[in-house]
């Protein structure tokens, strides 16, 4: 499904994904963990779209297809979700209508019909019942004034809407208490399936006791350094990040 | 002399020669001297720095008579909201409205230039120059539904409007003024309005500017609040090729509240300038201003927002807030807050703010599926919205939210 190789992008002339190799097929979940500042928010931006960061070398595919080629909104109207570390609040547009907006854009671009108001509603409450958030989060302003962990479950409940096939979310973890934390997880575990794919970046393994990744990657100054299976993340939160270090000055 | 200043002269006498000594010609005499004097604006003034009226002064108008047009009731309708009072070129007319003037101008000829005497700026003074007309509404009680006054300019006219409202104690009215051209040439609108609300009593007062985008558009407002009283401006501008809007709210009776809000969206070379002034004259008032700007194109905008607390104004609560969106490299915008204040023991808050639209927030809103296009324009309308959902007279609102859609880009009509 998705095909990273080699890929080199810069902010700024800063150089900051220095060759990211990584094949994730559909059915899969894989984590993405590494320090801060090793690069995770760059790549989980970087294949969403966002044209600040500039692609130097190496390439993407999606479903055989250059990705990087694509607008961001194509990107997701092709199936691509990033949940944000940091989701933005856009005051005076109310949550329901941006969802709904956005839904019938991605129906609009696949052919689909749209869903008129009252449609959309029942499927937002179905899916407002899975994240259990609460009924007045449909028609506050996108993000305002919402706390850190609301701002997190709405990244989800918008994803368990729009329906990706590839879901990115980027330490979606972040600010959760641990209700809120399985709440969250037990949402994404109800949208695995064998034609959806993850790409969990995580700065902790304790999201990764709930969402369990079939592979783990720990990035470390724009490459992954290491990659295994699930319990590459259990050594990592015994020994912490500075063995993968001394292990990259190794080599 | 100019050639405009000339032609306002002889404009000015054919119509003493016309009217007669009738009971306004003598505030008349007082204006056309006191224009003479200060003669059209320019940009050395203060007020005027990055507003030039040379346009206007240059411009080749004849004064709006009541016989001169060829507005039909077809126009009307498909110009207006109905319920209206109709005024062609400054002249009210009987035939196309379905509201009645109740009082005429002359029998209140001590209310209409409150406080303007004295120091009247030039249009007010040109305004007193030329009065003859304007909508002149006596509220007692409550009016039922929001009085509509539609003001329909023809090419190559210029027209005076004086309008007069005053509620009356406990009273309570909307209104709701709208400015439209009956064709796309250019035309002048200099209206003066003159707002009273009495004690306890509340006023909307909306004033819609939809005329082409080769008039001229100058007025002023004058508000005067009294105890307890409640009065809302809201400003729209979307058409006129050189607009500018000066509103003066005082509150001189405590316990009163006076909000002024305003939106505009400008674009090729539209240029928009608002000036308010709330005057905190008494204790325990408060003011709530919020003026919003969209530009598009290589249009430009001024806001210069003064409040003036008084001395004697203790527990004064004033909010100001400007807030600018430019749509392009080459839209300017002119914002200034202007903050006197001789009271000790007040809550003075103003921001403003000229700004792109966010990126962060059209990446978000594209991450989602939504083209450029589309997310830019959810967010150009989101911004106004905060101004256009405070027009609480629906089909208002809904012809400021369409006008407003039909300029986003992508969206673009004639
Ligand atoms: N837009 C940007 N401009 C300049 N530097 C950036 C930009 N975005 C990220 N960086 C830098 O790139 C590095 C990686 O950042 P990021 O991808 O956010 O890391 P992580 O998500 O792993 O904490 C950091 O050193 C950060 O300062
Ligand atoms: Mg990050």
């Amino acid at each position: 499904m998705l095909e990273i190789r080699n890929l080199h992008a810069r902010a700024d002339e800063t150089p900051i994904l220095k060759g990211i190799n990584l094949t994730v097929k559909a059915g899969e979940v894989h984590a993405i963990m590494g320090p801060n500042g090793s690069g995770k928010s760059t790549l989980a931006t970087v294949l969403a779209g966002r044209e600040d960061y500039e692609v130097t070398e190496g390439s993407v595919t999606y479903d055989g297809e250059d990705l990087l080629d694509k607008p961001a909104e194509e990107r997701a109207q092709a199936g691509i979700f990033l949940a944000f570390q940091y989701p933005v609040e856009i005051p005076g547009v109310s949550n329901s209508y941006f969802l709904r907006t956005a839904l019938n854009a991605i129906r609009e671009a696949r052919g689909e019909e749209l869903l008129d108001a009252i449609d959309f509603l029942e499927l937002a409450r179905d899916r407002m019942k899975l994240l259990k958030i609460d009924d007045s989060l449909l028609t506050r302003g996108v993000n305002e004034g919402f706390s850190g962990g609301e701002k997190k479950r709405n990244e989800i409940f918008q994803m368990a809407v729009l329906q990706p096939r590839l879901a990115i979310m980027d330490e979606t973890d972040s600010g959760l208490d641990i209700d809120a934390l399985k709440i969250v997880a037990e949402g994404v575990n109800a949208l695995r399936s064998s034609k959806r794919a993850f790409l969990v970046v995580t700065h902790y393994q304790r999201l990764l006791n709930y969402i369990v990744p079939d592979f783990v990657h720990v990035l470390h100054d724009g490459r992954i350094a290491k990659s295994g299976g699930k319990e590459l993340a259990l050594e990592l939160e015994e020994k912490g990040y500075s063995w993968i270090e001394a292990e990259v000055a190794a080599s | 002399m100019t050639d405009t200043m000339e032609r306002i002269l002889r404009d000015h006498e054919a119509l003493v020669q016309e009217r007669g000594a009738d009971a306004l010609h003598a505030l008349r005499t007082e204006g056309i001297a006191r224009f003479k004097e200060l003669g059209f604006p320019d940009t050395h003034l203060e007020d005027w720095r990055f507003t030039n009226v040379a346009p206007i002064a240059k411009s080749d108008l004849t004064l709006g008579r009541p016989s001169t047009n060829g507005v039909t009731p077809d126009d009307v309708a498909r110009l207006g909201f109905g319920g209206s009072l109709v005024f062609v070129d400054g002249h009210y007319r009987a035939d196309l409205s379905d509201a009645q003037v109740g009082v005429s101008l002359a029998s209140i000829r001590d209310t209409i230039d409150f406080e303007l005497k004295d120091d009247a700026p030039a249009f007010v003074a040109l305004n007193t120059a030329f009065l003859e007309d304007g909508a002149v509404v006596e509220v007692e009680g409550e009016l039922a539904e929001p009085l509509h006054v539609l003001f329909i300019g023809t090419d190559g006219k210029a027209c005076h409007p004086r309008n007069v409202y005053h509620v009356k104690r406990n009273g309570r009215a909307e209104i709701v003024e709208t400015y439209v051209s009956l064709g796309t040439g250019e035309h002048w609108t200099n209206a003066v309005g003159v707002v009273l609300v009495s004690e306890n009593a509340a006023l909307k007062h909306t004033r819609l500017q939809l005329e082409n985008e080769s008039a001229f558009h100058t007025s002023n407002v004058w508000v005067s609040q009294a105890r307890d009283s409640r009065y809302t401006s809201n400003v729209v501008t979307l058409g006129g090729r050189l607009t500018r809007n000066d509103i003066t709210a005082a509150l001189r009776g405590e316990g009163s509240l006076g909000t002024l809000n305003g939106l505009f969206m400008t674009r090729g070379s539209q240029h928009v300038d608002n000036h308010t002034l709330i005057e905190h004259r008494v204790p325990h008032c408060e003011s709530h201003e919020l003026y919003k700007g969209i530009l598009d194109d290589a249009s430009s905008g001024v806001f210069t927002g003064r409040i003036h607390v008084y001395e004697d104004a203790q527990k004064t609560d004033a909010f100001q807030s400007n807030a600018n969106l430019l749509l392009t490299d080459t839209a300017v915008m002119d914002t200034q807050p202007q903050l006197e204040i001789y009271a000790d023991d007040v809550k003075c808050s103003h921001g403003a703010t000229i700004g792109q639209l966010d990126e962060q927030a059209l990446f978000y809103l594209r991450s989602r599926g939504l083209t450029k296009d589309r997310a830019r324009n959810l967010l150009i309308r989101a911004f106004a919205g905060e101004i256009t959902k405070r027009l609480d007279v629906a089909a208002v609102r809904e012809r400021a939210d369409r006008l407003l859609d039909s300029r986003l880009p992508g969206n673009e009509e004639g």
